[in-house]
């Protein structure tokens, strides 16, 4: 029962490692994203738990959300919030992927 | 040019003139609530010995009276226009905001301020010289000059805090300023601490007094009156924290419980101890001891309570209309003032704060470095020490060691100008003085030198110009 259960977890795992290399998204730097979030942490906080009422926590959030509420908060045409849109603005995809890797990599 | 009524401020890195204020102001909490409390415990004590006939209590008061006199009211006294000294250069034009209030109130302090210090000298050098009843009389006038005292100034704390409602917005009237939401419920918290106060002093004083009987009834007469001021004390702290707005609340809950809770529960669990240790066991209140505890009470207790006070009213400095940085944040059209968050969005600090260096007034390539650390310091000094790893709330360290300028400035643009942190002021600011605040940062942060000054060149041209 356990191998059964090692085995559909390792098989899991790579699905998903090669779902993600299949996508064409930008192969992502969790350390690049952590420096680029410095400015983002003062809300969200470096642990990704937010210490203030009604700022989200982005601790453990699916990465593929986290991209794109980020491309859409800088395109700013579907998401305008104002502190979010300015937020995003300098954002590039690279920067879009590494946040969001570093966010999504911290334990809930 | 338009000018705005702002004032030069001190810049003291590290702690801040924050931390300068604050350390005088614990000092000054210290002595005054000592002395009010100490007031009530002598006339409650003095109406005892009357009604007991038990004249050498007087013995006690006269050397507790002693002790205030030589250290309470000379720190107090010298404590208190150290506050007015430090509250100047900290934030003049909050004091100004207050002054424009308060002028008689604080006029009729000042009154019972003098009966307060009169009325401990004739306290202390009348005994014995006249009538017990007489002077019974005095100390209860003695006491209740103090308290009101303390009553005064507690309303105008406390409207720095908020009003509370909307009136005194539209009416600008002094009452509508000191009776607010929070005033009675600060007044019983340090009411019932002022009790505790005396009491631990009191304690201390006793430990000197000799004859085992009289301490025994002294310590056991001022002990419970301690313990109950300390139960009323932490009720009304309960009460007190219902009166608060909402960007204090969440600054309590985020930043200051974590950090507070315990030291505070701590002080009240050791005062509670010592307080009935000392009522079981009169003889064993040992000089050191009382001396060790009330000095652990007395920083242990009123630092954390004065800096959360202090703290949970950010971003403003009073009322909730101007802010820590001296921006006027919304009118009030009772008292005529206008909000100058617009005028500053459009025309930006450096045009507009008078005491502006000229070769500052606008950002340009050469002096990004020197405006940004000038408006740095205008725009956030207040609250936040510019040093990485300070005190006091260091700035590098709130945007956790950023070094891209470009998000900086787009914290600036966004969650700053739209006022999504509660406790933060809104600082909407031209894009130049923008960037030349995330350059500055971003600086600080990278670990350069950024006390350069703007290259000569830049210096002399402007200097050069005719005024």
């Amino acid at each position: 029962m356990k191998k059964l259960l090692t085995f559909g977890l390792v098989t899991c795992c790579l699905i998903g490692v090669d779902a993600r290399a299949q996508s064409g998204a930008p192969a992502a730097d969790i350390a690049a994203g952590q420096q680029r979030a410095a400015a983002c942490f003062a809300c969200h906080n470096a642990n990704g738990i937010a210490q203030i009422p009604g700022t989200p926590h982005l601790a453990g959030q699916e990465r593929g959300y986290l991209e794109k509420a980020l491309r859409a908060y800088r395109d700013g045409s579907t998401r305008q919030e104002p502190t979010m849109n300015a937020m995003a603005k300098p954002l590039s995809d690279q920067d879009i992927a590494n946040i969001a890797a570093y966010f999504s990599s911290l334990p809930r | 040019m338009d000018l705005l009524g702002m004032y030069p401020t001190f810049y003291v890195p590290a702690i801040g003139t924050a931390w300068v204020m604050g350390i005088i102001g614990v000092i000054h909490v210290v002595a005054s609530h000592t002395s009010v409390g100490a007031s009530f415990l002598f006339a409650l004590l003095e109406t005892k010995a009357y009604r007991d006939g038990t004249p050498e209590i007087m013995g006690f008061i006269k050397k507790y009276g002693m002790f205030l006199l030589v250290f309470s009211y000379v720190i107090g006294s010298v404590t208190g226009p150290g506050i007015w000294y430090a509250i100047t250069v900290a934030s003049p034009r909050g004091v100004g905001g207050l002054i424009h209030n308060f002028v008689w109130v604080w006029a009729a302090e000042w009154v019972y301020f003098t009966v307060e210090v009169i009325g401990v000298y004739a306290l202390v050098y009348l005994i014995g010289k006249v009538d017990a009843k007489t002077h019974l009389k005095l100390t209860w006038s003695f006491a209740l000059a103090s308290w009101a005292t303390m009553l005064l100034i507690v309303g105008i704390l406390s409207f720095m805090m908020w009003p509370g409602s909307e009136n005194w917005y539209q009416t600008g009237s002094t009452n509508d300023a000191f009776y607010n939401l929070n005033f009675f419920a600060h007044l019983a918290t340090r009411t019932g601490s002022m009790f505790v106060m005396a009491a631990v002093v009191g304690l201390m004083v006793a430990s000197r007094v000799r004859d085992p009987v009289l301490r025994r009834s002294v310590v056991r007469f001022i002990a419970p009156i301690g313990l109950v001021g300390g139960l009323f004390a932490v009720m009304m702290f309960i009460y007190y924290l219902q009166t608060l707005p909402n960007n204090a609340v969440v600054m309590l809950n985020t930043y200051l419980l974590p950090v507070y809770a315990r030291a505070m529960v701590a002080v009240f669990v050791v005062a509670t101890a010592w307080l009935v240790f000392a009522w079981w066991q009169p003889q064993r209140v040992y000089t050191p001891l009382a001396v060790a505890l009330f000095l652990f009470i007395a920083v242990a207790g009123v630092w954390p309570e004065e800096r959360m006070r202090e703290s949970m009213r950010k971003p403003y400095v009073a009322g909730q209309y101007i802010y820590g940085n001296q921006i006027i944040a919304r009118n009030v059209p009772g008292k005529g003032i206008r909000s100058e968050m617009e005028q500053i969005a459009a025309a930006g600090l450096l045009q507009l704060h008078p005491f502006v260096p000229k070769p500052l007034r606008t950002v340009t390539a050469d002096n990004r470095l020197a405006t940004g650390r000038l408006l740095t310091q205008i725009a956030c000094a207040n609250c936040h020490a510019l040093e990485r790893g300070a005190p006091l709330r260091s700035l590098p360290d709130k945007l956790h060691g950023a070094t891209d300028e470009d998000l900086i400035a787009a914290f600036l643009q966004g969650p700053l100008k739209h006022g999504t942190q509660p406790y933060m002021p809104r600082i909407d600011l031209p894009a130049p003085e923008i960037d030349a605040i995330a350059h500055f940062i971003a600086a600080v942060n990278r670990g350069e030198d950024v006390t350069a000054q703007p290259t000569p060149s830049t210096a002399t041209a402007a200097a050069s110009q005719p005024e």
